[in-house]
């Protein structure tokens, strides 16, 4: 019986090629959310305090939210974009980071690590809310085992693929127009998508 | 890194989970509702995009707010609290018996607010969402950091996507309207109401246009207060509106300053009840000294003239 499951794993494990960057990109994608459900309120701050009068004063308010909208689509579309270019099992070297410098190389990894954190923590919040009716501390570590285990499994894997997938760039400033969209929204992913800086 | 020949189950389970929780909890998710309805040919409501953001009140809570403060001292209070108990406090009561469709829900909030002693807008949360998961999203905030964890605001991004859009309309309803009804007034009520809410004949240009607020008879030079705590959003000014503030007291409530002489606050400053933000006057387009008062909730404006208390003799 242990050997029929341990087969059935093996054959599995061997088909990651085909489903597990749909795991790896879905676990940034929901950070990318927890960061852009703020951002809907910036946006929509800043376009309050415009200098001219809008037609309608939730004009701001309705902007902000499918401005959040199209910032997380389109954030999608970039780590979709990252992923599936590059290798399944790619070989991690410092080396291989160093050679492909650039501020892609620095920006993306860092918005990436965030992200798949945040969305960790968002998995691990559907386990607990998921289970809850049926024990509440067993569903709260039972989150908490989901978090790691994306954050790992997903989170991790999907972190090393991109960063050892980085191509030679051809110029250093490769990456510049994306990186202040990833920047942003990568510190409202840190600052509201981390269950830690109550702790701190 | 070579490919790994064990743990293939549990990745998949993981990618699985993974999937499913970006289809419930993220635009994207929605996104694909739609793609999978249209190629299904199934046609049904699908919550908007925006739904995974906190988006205000719902857009029916003006027309309520106008005709509750409408209504004014007339409206039926409140059923009474239980006898000896807190009882859920005003002007969130008032609003919960207006904005809730359940005609148990200001007993059901008196037992909340007995049972758990919570603020009011905790105890609305409690009474939308039940304690367990409400109690949850806070220590989820709490664990983020959020500065107050207790705002529906700031928790809300912890619910599951669907709990959030099922509370939205209870709890900002509930908060927008209580918000307006615990707007004062911004000058001294003896000042009277030169020219109503409503359709008028506009004193500039002779046509029928449509008044989004009151204009009250001051002299230049007249303190305007803060009807309620809230956050300068704007203090600026422009041709038409003159010298103007903008308050924001959270919620989706918004009120309007125009024609002012000076600002005493600026864009960005909080500011407590009854606090000076600045000077009537004449600026703008306007035919005499006036202060043109609006009031928003949700975007739409709504007759501020019933939320004036008499003047104190």
């Amino acid at each position: 019986m242990v050997a029929i499951a341990t087969r059935v794993d093996s054959l599995i494990a061997h088909s990651r090629i085909f489903w597990r960057w749909l795991g790896q990109a879905g676990v940034v994608v929901l950070g990318i959310h927890l960061g852009a459900d703020q951002l809907d309120d910036w946006i929509a701050a800043l376009l309050s305090r415009a200098p001219w009068a809008w037609p309608t004063a939730d004009l701001p308010l309705v902007a902000g939210a499918w401005g959040a909208v199209a910032v997380e689509l389109l954030l999608v579309v970039k780590i979709a974009d990252a992923l599936l270019l590059t290798p399944q099992e790619p070989t991690l070297s410092w080396r291989g980071w160093y050679d492909s410098r650039s501020v892609d190389a620095v920006v993306l990894p860092l918005f990436w690590g965030i992200c798949a954190l945040a969305g960790a923590w968002t998995v691990g919040m559907a386990v607990e809310d998921a289970l809850a009716g049926l024990h509440a501390q067993a569903a709260f570590a039972a989150g908490v085992a989901a978090a790691a285990l994306a954050a790992w499994r997903l989170g991790w894997s999907g972190l090393t693929r991109v960063v050892a997938g980085l191509a030679d760039p051809r110029t250093r400033l490769r990456g510049l127009r994306w990186a202040p969209l990833l920047i942003g929204v990568g510190y409202l992913a840190a600052r509201h998508g981390l269950p830690l800086w109550g702790w701190l | 890194m070579s490919a790994p020949r064990r743990g293939g189950v549990l990745d998949l389970a993981l990618v699985v989970l993974v999937a499913g929780v970006c289809w419930t909890r993220t635009p994207l998710g929605g996104l694909a509702d739609r793609v999978v309805d249209r190629y299904r040919g199934v046609e049904r409501s699908l919550p908007s995009l925006t739904s995974y953001f906190v988006t205000g009140p719902p857009p029916e809570i003006a027309a309520l707010a106008e005709a509750v403060i409408a209504e004014g001292p007339s409206a039926p209070p409140p059923p009474a609290p239980p006898e000896g108990a807190p009882g859920y406090p005003e002007p969130w009561r008032t609003a919960a018996a207006h904005a809730l469709e359940d005609e148990q829900a200001v007993a059901d909030l008196d037992a909340l607010h007995a049972l758990h002693g919570a603020s009011p807008e905790l105890t609305l949360a409690i009474y939308a969402l039940g304690e367990e998961q409400v109690a949850r999203a806070v220590r989820r905030a709490r664990s983020a950091g959020e500065a107050d964890p207790e705002r529906y605001a700031a928790y809300r991004r912890y619910l599951a996507a669907e709990q959030a859009r099922l509370a939205d309309a209870a709890v900002t309803g509930t908060l927008a309207l209580a918000t307006v009804l615990d707007l004062g007034w911004p000058v001294d009520a003896a000042f009277a109401v030169s020219s109503d809410y409503g359709e008028r004949v506009d004193p500039v240009t002779g046509k029928t246009r449509f008044h989004n607020g009151v204009d009250l008879a001051v002299p230049v030079g007249t303190s305007v207060h803060a009807p309620r705590d809230g956050a300068v959003s704007a203090a600026t000014e422009d041709g038409i509106s003159g010298r103007y503030i903008v308050l924001d007291h959270g919620h989706g409530v918004l009120t309007s300053y125009c024609h002012l002489s000076e600002h005493q606050v600026a864009a960005g400053d909080e500011v407590a009840l009854a606090d000076p933000i600045g000077l009537s006057g004449n600026t703008g387009r306007s035919t005499g000294p006036h202060l043109h008062y609006v009031v928003r909730v949700g975007g739409r404006t709504v007759d501020p003239a019933s939320l004036r208390r008499p003047p104190e003799s």
